[in-house]
């Protein structure tokens, strides 16, 4: 009697684990149903921006808007590529309604691989926007931007010594004191190939080996630089201003130079933003758009504490964030830039090997 | 009584759609993704001709070979002693041996190098002796498990102790190899820990960097055309290695009688001094690193606090996917069992996604699931159920496969001559032979779920786990917090390990 209770509670036992493998589709569709079905009224947004930077602004928009935004956001380590390579790849069914990118060549690399639709009429607020700041036939736009500075430690270096052009990179007062991100990657590969487009091959190469020559600190991301060298691990380096203030808000001794202010100026980045063509959700995106290029949004950014640099005149900031009119910035065609970037991505993957 | 015809059909069936599970989860997903070799050979053949991916290449071989040198030798005595001789309290060091092995290697690099200051190769090799040495150790120890007493007596009357120690350690270094096959697999597709721990000094660049320039530059056939020496070599040592465990794997009878421990006399305390250093370097020093790190205890609070969802999608996630990896196991092990072509094809199956690097596998998943009667399963936590399964199913199973291995083929012999059918022989022998394998399948399982963000970062629904949050915050946040965030990925993974250790209080066999 026994031996046959066990018997049937075993049968019983082995029937459900073979029959799940069959369920397994089943449960994992439910499971997908069941935590994350998505309500009508919402926007899908893909931004390579930090979640919780691009949520002071998204929040604002959710509240005014009652549209919910799915967010999906990169990693650092990502360097604004692993959703673009997923942008591409849903194509065929894309799932995102706007692409916010923290700047603008894989925007244009989206652009002329499909992936982005035109917005016709412009959106509200685009005829504010500096021209070289948003493109021309009205695919991608540009606001709330960054500025490439150096990050120095004043901990190490006296307030003589501090260096002013980017070619201080390459004085060998500093060798193997400054750093510059491995210029494969994120705002340092559009910063490099803004060179080439500015100074010629030459003299970007001359700069490019230089830097090799000097021993430069070539971290991974530019976040990571600057921690280097708030930690005094480097002396200084090339960063992004968003990077440099969330160091610099940490309390480490450092600042910001904004470089080669009697030169060629200093690049600017901004972020962009487009409509996906096809997006599940396209007059939401619409008004996604419309909100991030608003006066407020900028103005949100401006004051977070990474600090982001409101492209469009009159918007209210706080002192320590320098608006375009306050330096010189350096004059570059984002078009050009980003058609070259991915051959200039890979020649300098094989430069800085 | 048995139903034989009908009961070897719902076999069938259910092995049938076991196979069809594993290609569509795991093996498709690669094919797509490799697919664009196909579209653009040029793009491939110009990869594969590049000299610089090849120096990459022999770069990370180097680095493994450094590892291996390290891990094979101090990972072997460790199992030794743990396995073989009268160390104090051995069995609860064995128990948290495997440990390291669960944490993402950036957590090692996290809690580690926020404390010392070492950088550059010997930190980068420092950093996976760690981490995979577990490997090694876990390996080895199985195939300790299996001298038996006659033979080690035989050894100790003929040689004395040393030449025990010398025999033990020849046995095992087949098991040992197949250990470092799976460090080989893991530092292949690695590149996180060179690029932060050469972030100051001379880089360091591997093989993942250049699968990764690819990436960056959106060149498909790139990627897959790198990819295919890291692929092939990581298949075929995989393939070698678990063909030979299968003629490694002498089956455990009844009569089987374990080997007396070697008595170590006065040298047990320090042994015992050295393994729990050992061990402790790779579970708890890391956590008391990251202690440390994280300042206080309310920093760790906000951290859970913030991370609550995430947590609860990841233990969720993983904890589905871990039961769907073993009840997958369960009938492919017993088909592999069955002959050597079978097992040569069940192999296949489930250890390619594994040699595939997990960027790759991602794409290919957006390709097979990314269609409008997926919708639920690709918007969801469906297809990062997907992912881990198709990824990690060799972690669960491996036990299950091992454990059948070793039964006496005598067991089954009495039923197969009563005529009972397949099934029933599945049924009434051989699972409850088996089921002690079952509960660490499924942890180790879980466990590696808890790992992954690779793949991850490619699908839309992976944004919502643990790992993907603290990564996005490894530069973004203050180091506290990540440090903070780090301690509770420890946490959450350590948690179950500590439950079925407590349950089963045995420790955790891998194989």
């Amino acid at each position: 009697m026994t031996q046959r209770f066990v018997w049937n509670k075993f049968c019983c036992t082995l029937r459900l684990l073979f029959a799940l493998p069959i369920a397994l589709m089943i449960t994992t569709a439910f499971v997908g149903c069941g935590r994350d079905a998505e309500p009508r009224q919402q926007v899908v947004l893909y931004t390579s921006l930090n979640e919780p930077t691009a949520r002071a602004v998204i929040d604002a928009f959710e509240q005014e808007t009652g549209v919910q935004v799915v967010v999906v956001a990169d990693t650092e380590r990502d360097k604004t590529v692993g959703l673009v390579r997923t942008l591409i790849e849903e194509q065929q069914r894309p799932r995102a309604d706007v692409f916010w990118n923290s700047e603008a060549a894989n925007t244009i690399r989206l652009q002329r691989a499909g992936v982005l639709e035109r917005l016709d009429p412009p959106p509200a607020g685009a005829q504010r926007i500096p021209a070289p700041y948003r493109d021309p036939e009205g695919y991608w736009f540009g606001f709330a931007a960054r500025a490439r500075v150096f990050i120095v430690n004043t901990d190490l270096i006296a307030a003589e010594d501090i260096p002013t052009s980017m070619w201080d990179l390459i004085d060998p007062k500093w060798q193997g004191k400054a750093g510059l991100v491995r210029p494969v990657t994120g705002t340092t590969l559009t910063h490099i190939t803004a060179l080439y487009d500015l100074l010629g091959e030459e003299e970007t190469n001359r700069f490019l080996d230089g830097i090799k020559k000097n021993e430069c600190h070539l971290p991974p991301g530019n976040g990571r630089l600057a921690q280097l060298v708030g930690q005094g691990e480097i002396h200084f380096g090339f960063t992004d201003t968003s990077d440099f203030r969330l160091v610099q808000n940490e309390g480490y001794p450092v600042i910001a130079v904004y470089p080669d202010q009697d030169d060629i100026g200093t690049l600017l980045i901004p972020n962009t933003v487009a409509r996906i063509r096809g997006g599940p959700n396209p007059e939401n995106a619409r008004r996604l758009i419309e909100f991030l290029l608003s006066d407020r949004a900028e103005e949100i950014l401006a004051h977070h504490p990474r600090g982001h640099i409101p492209l469009k005149p009159g918007i209210d900031h706080p002192a320590e964030v320098r608006t375009p009119d306050e330096f010189l910035t350096m004059h570059i065609d984002s078009i050009q830039v980003g058609e070259k970037i991915e051959q200039r991505m890979l020649e300098l993957d094989q430069l800085f090997r | 009584m048995t139903k034989p015809i009908t009961s070897d059909r719902t076999l069938a069936v259910l092995t049938g759609a076991s196979i069809l599970i594993v290609v569509g989860f795991g093996v498709l997903p690669i094919l797509f993704a490799l697919v664009d070799i196909a579209r653009t050979p040029s793009g491939a053949v110009e990869a594969l001709a590049d000299r610089l991916m090849w120096q990459r290449f022999a770069t990370t071989l180097g680095i493994c070979g450094l590892t291996l040198a390290i891990a094979l030798p101090v990972g072997m005595l460790q199992a030794w002693l743990l396995v073989r001789t009268d160390v104090p309290g051995r069995r609860a060091l064995m128990m948290f041996t495997p440990f390291p092995l669960f944490l993402p290697p950036l957590v090692h690099v996290l809690s580690w190098f926020g404390v010392i200051t070492m950088r550059g190769l010997p930190a980068i090799v420092l950093v996976y002796v760690i981490s995979f040495m577990p490997f090694v150790v876990l390996f080895t120890a199985r195939a300790l498990d299996q001298i038996g007493r006659s033979h080690a007596e035989t050894m100790r009357l003929i040689g004395g102790e040393w030449l025990v120690l010398i025999d033990d350690l020849r046995q095992a270094l087949p098991m040992a190899l197949i250990g470092g096959v799976l460090i080989l697999v893991f530092i292949l597709s690695d590149f996180a820990v060179a690029d932060f721990l050469t972030s100051v000094g001379p880089a360091i660049t591997v093989y993942g960097d250049t699968l990764y320039s690819h990436h960056l530059a959106l060149r498909s056939a790139g990627a897959a055309g790198a990819s295919l020496p890291g692929l092939v070599l990581c298949l075929a040592l995989l393939l070698w290695a678990l063909q030979r465990r299968r003629t490694l794997g002498t089956a455990i009878g009844t009569q089987h009688s374990v080997a007396e421990p070697v008595a170590l006399g006065p040298l047990r305390w320090p042994l015992l001094g050295l393994l729990f250093l050992i061990v402790a370097v790779g579970s708890l020093l890391p956590l008391v690193a990251l202690l440390i790190q994280s300042g206080s205890w309310s920093t760790i609070q906000k951290q859970f606090v913030i991370a609550t969802d995430r947590v609860q999608f990841t233990v969720f996630t993983g904890a589905v996917a871990a039961t769907a990896m073993v009840l997958l196991s369960l009938p492919l092990a017993y088909l592999a069992s069955s002959s050597p072509r079978r097992s040569l094809i069940v192999d296949v199956l489930v250890f390619l996604p594994l040699a595939v690097p997990p960027l790759i596998f991602g794409i290919g998943l957006i390709r097979v699931w990314n269609h409008s009667m997926f919708d639920a399963i690709y918007l969801g936590s469906g297809i990062v159920i997907i992912a881990m399964v198709g990824r990690y199913l060799a972690f669960a199973y491996l036990p299950i496969s091992g454990a059948l291995e070793r039964l006496d083929p005598a067991m089954t012999e009495a039923a197969q001559l009563s005529s009972a059918s397949r099934w029933a022989n599945l049924r009434t022998v051989l699972f409850p032979l088996i089921r002690n394998s079952v509960l660490p399948a499924w942890c180790i399982a879980f466990c590696f779920t808890l790992r992954e963000l690779d793949t991850l970062i490619m699908l839309r629904a992976g944004q919502q786990s643990l790992p993907h949050h603290l990564y996005a915050n490894v530069i973004f946040a203050r180091q506290d917090e990540v440090a903070a965030l780090a301690l509770i990925l420890a946490g959450v993974t350590y948690a179950p390990l500590l439950l079925v250790l407590a349950l089963s209080r045995r420790p955790l066999r891998m194989v």
